[in-house]
């Protein structure tokens, strides 16, 4: 069982390190391929931090990844949007998950569906509510491998983080609770939300 | 406005439309002006717009050109006639209390580049130190290279739902516009209910216990007074002695 992510963001933020380290730590760094880079990515515009994980990433499309073994039939996209829900089943019958690597906004914009446009793979959701990338592997992990139903795996919506008397940031998604009942969020997360809260408009005219 | 006769229900929703277009259409024009609202008060005469505002000065205008110019404005946009109609300036008491000062302010400091933390924590202060019970001001949006969040920042004591909402807490929305997309500022004050001048001075459930008073005064034990009537004796034994006097005579 191999996951794809489709990167769409431009270049590597900070956001999305953390959030690839974690995958590659819970998936295993041959169960993770990076596909759709800019066609000119060398080795240098990888952070070191993911290619000392081991991360395996191409300029290929995902449907032309792991040297033509993904065909139409046994890749399944997984996409907010999508009528079917993801159940333990499927595993029998995909062997390849192909995920967008998008930094979400709320509301929803529906950047997976670019994907679902240009390849016209079968699509599957995981629940109504937008979650963030690795959480997304995370779930279709829980209900592949473990054959577990979506409806049994405990999940928190919009959890709040409070920082401390004053401040608190609300996370509109869904994430899986861990066995204390906390949100599993990557290593660094929590550090670099509370971070956020000093940028200006500056950060964000830069391009 | 209309000059034709209006059922009553319809005269209302009137002037609630009335009302909803000024208060916009200042929001726009005057948020350098610090505009916190406005009041429209119907006069036999003239009906008279009162502009709440910080910077009244700016407001008026050299020698009352600017206001002038809003006046007529208002009187194209509404066919009114031009001596019906008055506006009046109105500074805020307290800059500190007013959600849509605060609101306004906030966009302007983040669109002038000031981290979102300081810029909240500057609101904060400012409407803690203006004697405010409790504000929550909270900035939503999805920033550059990260996910979408909402970030909250409160001090003090906030309520949330019921009557009192409508009694002592301001609230105010703006949209910070930039190219990427939108953040959204909510700013939310709540001011201290004993300092309200009309209604409620308490919030409902504030219960107030005196003090024990100890000045060593003799209270009397509580008695019962009866008020119900005695029979009246007198006809009761006046009758049977005449009676037994009357045979005795015969």
């Amino acid at each position: 069982m191999k996951y794809i992510i489709e990167h769409m963001e431009e270049g590597f933020s900070e956001w999305v390190i953390l959030e690839y380290t974690q995958i590659i730590k819970e998936v295993g760094k041959e169960n993770l391929i990076l596909s759709s880079l800019p066609e000119n990515t060398t080795e240098k515009d990888i952070p070191q931090r993911l290619l000392d994980l081991g991360l395996q990433w191409t300029t290929k499309e995902c449907i032309d990844v792991d040297d033509g073994k993904v065909n139409k039939s046994n890749v399944c996209l997984l996409d907010p949007a999508a009528t079917v829900e993801l159940t333990p089943s499927d595993s029998t019958k995909f062997e390849y998950f192909v995920f967008g690597g998008i930094l979400g906004s709320h509301p929803r914009i529906d950047r997976t569906g670019l994907l679902r446009e240009k390849y016209g793979l079968e699509g599957r959701r995981l629940g109504a509510l937008q979650m963030t990338t690795d959480t997304a592997i995370r779930t279709t992990q829980i209900i592949i491998q473990d054959q577990v139903k979506f409806e049994d795996i405990k999940f928190i919506d919009y959890p709040e983080i409070r920082y401390n008397k004053y401040e608190a940031t609300e996370m509109p998604f869904r994430y899986v609770i861990d066995k204390n009942g906390e949100p599993i969020l990557p290593v660094g997360m929590l550090d670099l939300i509370k971070n956020d809260a000093d940028q200006s408009i500056d950060d964000l005219l830069l391009e | 406005m209309v000059n034709a006769i209006l059922s009553k229900k319809r005269k209302l929703v009137a002037d609630g439309v009335f009302f909803a277009e000024l208060n916009e259409f200042f929001t726009r024009e005057l948020a350098a002006e610090g505009y916190a609202g406005v009041e429209v008060r119907k006069t036999p005469t003239k009906l008279e717009v009162i502009v709440k505002a910080s910077n009244t000065k700016d407001v008026l205008g050299e020698q009352g050109r600017r206001i002038h110019e809003l006046t007529s404005l208002i009187v194209k946009r509404f066919k009114l006639s031009p001596e019906g109609i008055v506006i009046y300036a109105e500074r805020v008491e307290e800059r500190g209390l007013s959600a849509a000062v605060q609101a306004e302010g906030l966009k302007a400091k983040l669109l002038s580049g000031l981290p979102i933390r300081r810029a909240a924590y500057g609101v904060l202060r400012f409407a803690m130190g203006a004697g405010a019970k409790g504000v929550e001001v909270v900035i939503s949006g999805k920033l550059r290279a990260a996910r979408a969040k909402s970030q909250k920042y409160a001090d003090g004591f906030m309520i949330h739902s019921g009557q009192p909402t409508n009694d002592f807490i301001d609230i105010a929305i703006r949209h910070v516009l930039m190219r990427q997309g939108v953040l959204g500022v909510k700013v939310k004050i709540m001011k201290d209910p004993a300092a309200n001048k009309r209604g409620p001075k308490a919030l409902p459930d504030a219960v107030k216990i005196d003090e024990v008073k100890d000045e060593g005064e003799i209270i009397r034990a509580p008695t019962v007074k009866s008020h119900k009537q005695a029979p009246a004796p007198a006809p009761v034994a006046a009758a049977p002695a005449v009676e037994t006097a009357e045979p005795v005579a015969a």
